[in-house]
C-alpha cells in the first residue's frame, strides 16, 4: 500500500497480541464495559451498536459495514502495553472500577483494525491467556480457560512473554 | 480501554490466510525416478 493512497488500509500479516481485561460471568468472558457481549469460544467477531439521530429518527452508525469503523468506538479492544504487577489493576490505563469479577489476560486480534497509541480495536478476536490473579477462583479461572481454548498463567514473565508472540 | 486519538486503520491477515504458493511443476518424472 502505497503512502499516495490514504483510502485502503495498510496490509500486515500475523495477527496482533495485546492485554485487555474481561469481567468474568459464570464460567464466560464478557467485554468490560459491555457486559452484555459475550465472548464466543474461540473467535469472536465484533458488532457496533453504536446510533446516530437524525430527521427521521434514531439509526444505525454506519448501517450494513462490519466493526471497526472510524470515527466509532467499535471493536474488540487491546492495550499495547503491560502494566505492574502489584496486587491491583491498573484502573486508570484500564478504566477498572471494580476487581471483583475482573480478569486480566493476553488477546490475539485481526482482521479490520484500528491502531492508536496506546492499543488497538479489531474485527476478530480471541483470548489466547488468562492471568489467575489471586484474587479469582482458580478452579473457575481454568474452566473459563477450557471453555476458550486459552491458557492460563500464573506469573508476569509469562504474560509478557506471551503477549510478545505471534498469534 | 482508551487507545488514543490518532488511529490508523489496517486489515490483519492471520497467519493462516497467507496465499499459498504454488511451486513451479519440475521437469517430467522419467520413469527411474518413480518409486517400485
Amino acid at each position: 500500500v502505497s503512502d499516495a493512497d490514504p483510502v485502503l488500509p495498510e496490509l500486515v500479516v500475523g495477527a496482533w497480541r495485546g492485554y485487555r481485561v474481561w469481567r468474568i460471568k459464570g464460567d464466560r468472558l464478557t467485554g468490560w464495559w459491555h457486559t452484555g457481549y459475550v465472548w464466543a469460544p474461540g473467535s469472536s467477531e465484533a458488532s457496533c451498536d453504536a446510533r446516530r439521530w437524525n430527521l427521521r429518527g434514531r439509526h444505525a452508525r454506519h448501517p450494513g459495514l462490519p466493526a471497526p469503523q472510524r470515527d466509532c468506538a467499535c471493536g474488540l479492544y487491546a492495550l499495547e502495553e503491560p502494566w505492574d504487577f502489584a496486587g491491583y489493576l491498573p484502573s486508570r490505563h484500564f478504566g477498572v472500577s471494580s476487581e471483583a469479577n475482573a480478569i486480566i489476560g493476553v488477546v490475539a486480534g485481526w482482521g479490520r483494525a484500528f491502531r492508536g497509541e496506546f492499543g488497538w480495536r479489531t474485527q476478530f478476536a480471541r483470548p489466547v491467556a488468562l492471568y489467575r490473579a489471586a484474587h479469582l477462583d482458580g478452579e473457575q479461572v481454568d474452566r473459563i480457560a477450557h471453555r476458550y481454548g486459552c491458557q492460563v498463567v500464573e506469573g508476569r514473565s509469562e504474560l509478557l512473554g506471551l503477549a510478545d508472540q505471534h498469534a | 480501554m482508551r487507545i488514543g486519538e490518532d488511529q490508523q486503520e489496517f486489515e490483519i491477515l492471520p497467519e493462516e490466510d497467507q496465499p499459498v504458493v504454488v511451486p513451479e511443476p519440475g521437469p517430467p518424472r522419467q520413469p527411474e525416478d518413480t518409486p517400485a
